[in-house]
């Protein structure tokens, strides 16, 4: 049996009498994609801040390939949302300085900073870069390093929707080469490059699996006009309808039958889950 | 079969890749300090609101006391020492302070945790890199003593290495002393406001560096053991060229500084280390 890259038991974070952390378990292996979906304030950032070594648990256990995190060089690259960028650099100066902070740092940057479009603005001072450039400088920086495990805060924040597919072929190749990676999101479409879904509330983990096992968990989806809105609420979980693209969409309770729900309504379906319907599932209702 | 397989490269990776000879260590410390150094001197150098409290205003400072009455050729060459030496405490104090506030306000210690940044590699690149900024403070305010007829050269080597290391000396202790406050602070601005502070009431309450004990406000047999009253004199003593510049040094002033700034090294280092580096076990 295979020993996971990062093993993480019971792992709890308390800042003086707030619990942030309440017993996590996760687990990420070798060749592994594992995507952490949850909304904000639920403490994912001190979460993989505890798994990458950044910060120590109050409690319980974690090993990176068996060592306590960040114990060695190399082992670990992690990506803390907004907090590598130094304004008073260059991007070329801030490569350079994490380059000799990091000995497993690599000539990747080269590639990178093409494949993420900001090579003509290295030169430029951080402090004049958009959101999303500093986003792909920390990117770049996070995965030039040569690690076994990658801990990666919110990577897509602020980039648009061709970015975040070119990180996810980034994090897929990451992946395809044996490289064990943890992703934290709220963004539902992160979930495309998942091997795995861990979806965490203020309660902890809710739910954990391969996307095609998570998402057959979660019943019928009906979707139907705006102005339709009040006639489906009886038959969807909490009667709470989510809006989008001018639909709503419900999650139909374990005791309607879905067909019956929409027969009557013009403009209505009932559909497969998308992940945003996944999220809303495990994250805004109450399933229990 | 693939699981076996996973598992033998994971334990060859955990034993043999990963590992850092003590050689790689070794390399990997300087370079970390190297970095923070470079990082530093390119962060400070860009920024105007440093250069001009570190460099600019200690000059000013020595134009305008200066201008306020006729003094003799050995006072104003002991103001210009005097006021060099507060230039080199206020740039070690916000070039050091500063600087780590900044990491601390944007969580950066998190990431440096992660990356296995050697506490000491940060705290000596960060003061070597100060350490410099105050040697050109007070090279400024001298040269600008000198434009105005002060009396200041250096005579020889010796007295140019006993000068370094009064400068080395009291910015080692003032970029220590910045520490705390950070900690205490974990803000930038009021990090930079409360360090200026600092350097002031230091350079007041001992008199202008003990150049001047009888307006200093602490008793002159306390001032004359202190470490920037030490450098101060030391460098009156050599670089100010009258007979007599109206000071006496402290016996043994070399090594009270060294062990001032080796103390303060050490102090620094664990300092940074319990209260920036630590992950925070109990939360």
């Amino acid at each position: 049996m295979s020993r996971p890259v990062l093993h993480a038991r019971n792992v709890e974070k308390s800042f003086g009498e707030t619990r942030v952390l309440d017993g996590i378990d996760l687990d990420v292996d070798a060749g592994e994609t594992v995507v952490l979906l949850g909304p904000n304030g639920t403490g994912k950032s001190v979460l993989v801040s505890c798994l990458a070594g950044g910060t120590t648990p109050s409690d319980g256990t974690v090993e990176v390939l068996g060592d306590t995190p960040a114990s060695r060089p190399g082992t670990t690259s992690f990506l803390l949302q907004d907090a590598l960028c130094l304004d008073g650099l260059t991007g070329r100066e801030n490569v350079a300085f994490y380059a000799r902070l990091n000995p497993s740092f690599t000539d990747r940057w080269r590639e990178l900073v093409e494949v993420f479009e900001i090579g003509d603005q290295l030169d430029d001072p951080v402090e004049h870069y958009s959101g999303g450039m500093r986003r792909k400088l920390e990117l770049t920086i996070a995965l030039s390093v040569d690690a076994q495990l990658y801990v990666l805060d919110e990577p897509t924040a602020a980039l648009d929707l061709r970015m975040v597919r070119t990180v996810h072929h980034q994090l897929s190749e990451l992946r395809d080469a044996g490289k064990a990676v943890l992703v934290t999101t709220h963004l539902p479409m992160d979930a495309d490059i998942a091997d795995r879904i861990v979806f965490v509330t203020g309660d902890g983990v809710v739910a954990s699996g391969p996307p095609d096992a998570i998402r057959a968990d979660v019943p019928p989806v009906v979707e139907t006009s705006l102005q339709n809105a009040s006639t489906i609420t009886d038959g969807v979980i909490d009667g709470e309808v989510f809006r989008g693209d001018g639909v709503v969409r419900g999650i139909v309770r374990p005791d309607t039958d879905p067909d019956s729900l929409v027969s009557h309504l013009p403009n209505a379906r009932v559909t497969e889950p998308t992940y945003s319907d996944l999220f809303n599932y495990y994250v805004n209702l109450d399933t229990s | 079969m693939a699981d076996d397989a996973v598992d033998a490269e994971q334990t060859a990776v955990s034993t043999a890749d990963v590992s850092v000879s003590d050689e790689n260590a070794v390399s990997a410390w300087i370079d970390q300090a190297g970095a923070f150094a470079v990082r530093t001197v390119r962060d400070v150098a860009r920024s105007w609101t440093v250069l001009g409290t570190a460099v600019g205003l200690p000059a000013v400072m020595y134009l305008l006391l200066t201008a306020t009455g006729d003094f003799s050729p050995t006072r104003t060459g002991t103001f210009a020492v005097g006021i060099a030496v507060l230039g080199a405490m206020i740039s070690s104090l916000t070039v050091f302070g500063s600087q780590l506030a900044v990491d601390a306000e944007d969580k950066r210690f998190h990431a440096y945790r992660a990356m296995v940044v050697s506490p000491s590699a940060d705290v000596v690149g960060r003061m070597v890199a100060a350490v410099g900024v105050a040697g050109v403070s007070l090279s400024v305010a001298l040269l600008v003593g000198v434009a105005s007829g002060a009396p200041i050269g250096v005579d020889g080597v010796v007295p140019a290495l006993a000068a370094f290391g009064g400068l080395v000396g009291v910015s080692v202790v003032f970029a220590a002393a910045a520490v705390p406050v950070v900690v205490a602070a974990n803000n930038e601005r009021y990090a930079q406001f409360v360090l200026s502070l600092v350097a002031v009431f230091a350079f007041m309450l001992t008199g202008y560096n003990g150049i001047l004990p009888s307006v200093a406000v602490l008793d002159e047999s306390v001032v004359r053991l202190l470490p920037n009253a030490l450098a101060t004199r030391t460098m009156a003593l050599q670089l100010v060229a009258t007979d007599g510049v109206g000071v006496t040094q402290t016996d043994g002033w070399a090594g009270l500084l060294a062990v001032y700034g080796l103390f303060s090294t050490g102090v620094v280092v664990l300092l940074v280390r319990v209260g920036l580096y630590d992950r925070g076990v109990s939360g």
